[in-house]
């Protein structure tokens, strides 16, 4: 709702052809409370947009490009509120020295946040532009629209631009959120398919990436960390690499080990050396893998915490007729395992130190490199430059303060540090492991009468900001006098991301839910995408088909008996007309069939997935032929992009779910490289269709983080309906569906 | 050129010639992303020495095409949005051209195996089969 605008005009002349009209916004705006957090933080509207003298206009967003196509749909989001051409939005990096700063780039929020943020500052820079014209023209603002940045009176051209009203000045005042950003009826480049404006660059060869900064006088920098999981250096014989080629220096601080050379293929030869002549002493032994899931249960933790409790009163109260039913779910340690290892370049210039990193936070990494380096923040430039998809918390953020640290030691020169693949492997903090342990009552009915949910995992965030949890870099614990790993196992907040999704959306008339926080981490960890969803919702999805089961019932009707959310119920109802009929197999495998569901945190996107797959008994093989989704965030910017993140989402969770667990033995992470640790490839990938529900009147939602649990949960479910046989415990490995079918057989 | 023989071409391609097609993956041929054509065949530039390609032509997507004269697979791949981040698509448009070169018609199974040793860890595969078969539709 827009409120009326009180104008006064003071018309300054400012410079040739460029004017200048100073708007106040009464205070009828919004009060500074209803703001959206990104603007509260970030007021100024020159912080958000600039007319550019060369007719574009450039936005900067606190959020970065990760692969999800943000700056895309920004770019859209403004160009619409703009009445912008959307070639003439040029979406600026995250750059600490100039973007806002908006929080880090996680939780499928950016759209939410920062879209929100940047439709209101564009509809508002729209507006007072317009004001700008209307004095400039002497006409009522009312007669005044504007086409591609060109205002028209009447519906004709005025003569007057963007670009002559401003010329290269800026806006000096705040953003209000007082002017009513375009009804969505009048949308054309929001919830249109535009392709993604970083796409060419990637396919055609040009610079895309920080792997791709080239800046005069680099030097190639390469870490060097032992094989063994955590362990001190006591040795290094560096004579024998600072002989070698193009080797310009060796880096040395505690147990941080660096090598510094000309050329690349020269740093990557020096760094193998280094590690050959260096010896190690390790400090800590892993538990066995064995031991998972059992592990969860085994770790120190805190006291059970139950975190959700609701209890209606029955209707009747019945004991009698009562089915009741448990299970036991788990899964193990996921890698993020990037198509990039984690890369990073620094340069320090005497006064300044400016690391450009792949880091989804890059505020957040500037505070951390100032706390481990001691540093001022405000000598340091953090500056976003892509990496390959990172799914979460890497080691991104790693290779930035390695390559601080580094580039610290030789003034002048910048730094470019890569990751070896086996780095990526073993120091990147994965997924964490989990255990859940589900009771629920069904009823005469058929329904759930109660429900009794309990969860075992780490933390699913150690990401490093300035202050005590700079300590979660990995430089920051090797070099001499580390910092306090404090952060690492003191964690008091619940805010932990473990419990992601551990509260069923079903309306049952009595669920709690029982966190048992493990604070003991054997195994790096942090968030890796869905963060607790993925294995909350495969838990509970996979119960909710044995309850069906029990029931007696069809999966997706018993589900929708349970849910009052009409939006939740759409999806289902959506991926299964979608899915149709299931063909019969054309095979001699078991073909089967599964669904799943679930709203994203309880918050955000709904997505439902019906899974066919065929099952090889000889082999245990499981095949996944094809996915039906739906999925519903809200008002939808760009269709093709959210398809292309539930698309992936689908893929990626096949992957997990039939292949992926981290490997490690009591001495280190065994998982080292794609042999040892697979992942999906083209021979074994699903059909994919995504339906998009669009709802252009509310609020929009990310689709990042949405099909993750869901199609595990989904496939497992098709394996049980292949086969007769439940699997709980992820991955879904051939060997795990063999030992399973041998058992059930030997069962009866 | 001032590497040494044994220099694998990779690192020779990306810093002397500052090209940015072909990408370090995993430096141990087993993901694709550093895929250039050796006179038309795939080869992982990570793993060859210059010594082995001293007297070959060797194509990046650089040389395949450009925003005003795209090939075929690079115009697919834009009609498709067949990336997510895309680290992985320089050396999947070098292995479909390679594969369209060879076969103009390939079938959906072939398209797989021919791409099966290029990773993609953001699950765009089904995009990218989609290009290489638009690809392969819109060649004469």
């Amino acid at each position: 709702m827009s409120t009326r605008l009180e104008v006064t005009r003071r018309v300054f002349l400012q410079g040739i052809g460029a004017l200048a009209v100073q708007v106040s916004i009464g205070r009828h705006a919004a009060a500074q409370g209803a703001l959206p957090r990104s603007l509260q933080a970030n007021p100024d509207l020159d912080t958000w947009l600039r007319v550019n003298a060369d007719e574009t206009v450039s936005i900067w967003t606190g959020k970065a490009e990760l692969g999800q196509g943000i700056r895309t749909a920004l770019a859209q989001i403004a160009a619409e509120e703009l009445d912008l051409g959307f070639p003439r939005i040029r979406v600026e990096p995250v750059d600490t020295s100039r973007s806002p700063s908006e929080g880090r780039t996680t939780g499928s929020v950016s759209i939410e946040r920062s879209g929100a943020a940047i439709r209101l500052a564009a509809a508002e820079a729209r507006h007072l532009l317009l004001q700008n014209a209307a004095a400039r023209l002497d006409v009522s603002a009312a007669r005044l629209s504007v086409s591609d940045g060109h205002v028209l009176v009447d519906g004709r051209r005025g003569g007057l631009s963007y670009w002559a009203l401003l010329s290269d000045a800026g806006f000096d005042t705040r953003v209000t959120a007082s002017v009513a950003p375009k009804n969505p009826n009048l949308h054309d480049i929001v919830g249109t398919s535009r392709q993604r404006i970083d796409l060419p660059a990637k396919f055609f060869g040009e610079p895309a990436f920080v792997h791709d900064l080239r800046m005069p006088g680099m030097l190639h920098a390469r870490v060097v960390r032992p094989a063994v999981d955590s362990a001190r250096l006591t040795a290094v014989r560096t004579d024998v690499v600072s002989q070698m080629q193009g080797v310009v220096s060796i880096v040395n601080d505690g147990s941080f080990l660096a090598v510094l050379a000309e050329r690349e293929e020269q740093a990557i030869a020096a760094a193998d050396a280094l590690r050959e002549n260096a010896s190690w002493e390790p400090f800590r032994e892993l538990p066995g893998e064995n031991r998972l899931p059992q592990l969860m249960h085994e770790l120190q933790g805190f006291d059970p915490e139950v975190i959700f409790d609701r209890s209606e009163p029955a209707a009747e109260a019945r004991s009698d007729g009562i089915r009741r039913f448990s299970a036991g779910y788990s899964r193990p340690y996921i890698a993020h395992a990037s198509m990039s290892p984690s890369a990073a370049v620094a340069l320090w210039d005497g006064a300044r130190l400016t690391v450009w990193s792949h880091t989804q936070g890059a505020f957040e990494l500037r505070g951390a490199i100032a706390t481990v380096l001691d540093l001022p923040e405000s000598q340091i430039t953090c500056i976003h430059a892509e990496g390959a998809g990172c799914y979460g918390h890497n080691g991104a953020d790693d290779a930035g303060l390695d390559a601080a640290m580094i580039a610290r030691t030789i003034e002048g020169r910048p730094v470019r540090l890569v990751w070896s693949r086996e780095d990526e492997f073993r120091r990147e903090p994965y997924g964490s492991a989990t255990s859940v342990r589900i009771s629920a009552g069904l009823d005469a009915a058929d329904r759930v009468i109660d429900w009794d949910y309990h969860h075992w995992s780490c933390t699913h965030s150690t990401r490093p900001s300035g202050g005590t949890s700079a300590a979660n870099l990995l430089a920051s614990q090797e070099k001499s006098n580390p910092l306090p790993d404090s952060a690492l196992y003191r964690v008091q907040q619940p805010h932990t991301g473990g419990d992601r999704n551990a509260i069923a959306l079903y309306a049952f008339p009595q669920q709690r839910v029982t966190r048992h926080f493990v604070s003991e981490h054997p195994l790096r960890v942090s968030a890796l995408r869905g963060l607790g969803a993925h294995a909350n919702v495969f838990a509970i999805e996979s119960f909710m088909d044995e309850l069906a089961a029990g029931a007696g019932a069809d999966p997706v009707d018993f589900r929708i008996r349970h849910l009052v959310d009409s939006r939740a119920r759409a999806v289902l109802e959506a991926a299964r007309e979608a899915a149709g009929s299931g063909g019969t197999a054309d095979t001699e495998f078991a073909a089967g069939r599964g669904v799943a569901f679930a709203r994203y945190k309880n918050t955000s996107a709904y997505f439902a997935v019906v899974m066919d797959v065929e099952v090889n008994p000889g082999t245990g093989g499981i095949k996944v032929i094809r996915a039906h989704a739906a999925v519903d965030v809200g008002q939808v910017i760009n269709p093709d992009g959210v398809r292309n993140q539930i698309e992936g989402g689908i893929i990626q969770s096949t992957s997990w779910t039939l292949k992926e667990s981290v490997r490690f033995s009591t001495a280190s992470v065994e998982s080292v490289d794609w042999n040892s640790y697979p992942i999906l490839r083209f021979e074994d990938v699903p059909e994919v269709e995504v339906s998009i529900i669009d709802r252009p009147e509310l609020p929009s939602s990310g689709a990042g983080e949405a099909a993750q649990g869901p199609t595990s949960a989904a496939i497992a479910n098709a394996v049980a309906d292949a086969t007769g046989v439940r699997i709980r415990d992820l991955p879904l490995t051939p060997e795990r569906v063999s030992a399973a079918l041998a058992s059930a057989t030997t069962a009866r | 050129m001032d590497a040494d023989a044994s220099t694998a071409l990779l690192y020779a391609l990306r810093n002397d010639l500052e090209l940015n097609g072909p990408r370090f993956g995993c430096g141990l041929a087993q993901c694709g992303a550093c895929t250039v054509l050796a006179d038309g065949t795939p080869i992982r530039s990570c793993v060859t020495p210059l010594a082995a390609v001293a007297e070959t032509e060797i194509t990046t997507v650089e040389g395949l095409g450009n925003r005003d004269a795209p090939h075929p697979v690079q115009a697919a791949f834009i009609a498709e949005q067949a990336a997510q981040c895309g680290y992985c698509a320089s050396g999947m448009i070098m292995a479909a051209a390679a594969l369209l070169q060879r076969s103009p018609n390939p079938t959906d199974q072939q398209i797989r195996q021919a791409l099966n040793g290029n990773l993609c860890r953001c699950g765009t595969h089904t995009r990218i089969l989609r290009a290489v078969r638009r690809a392969a539709e819109s060649s004469p």
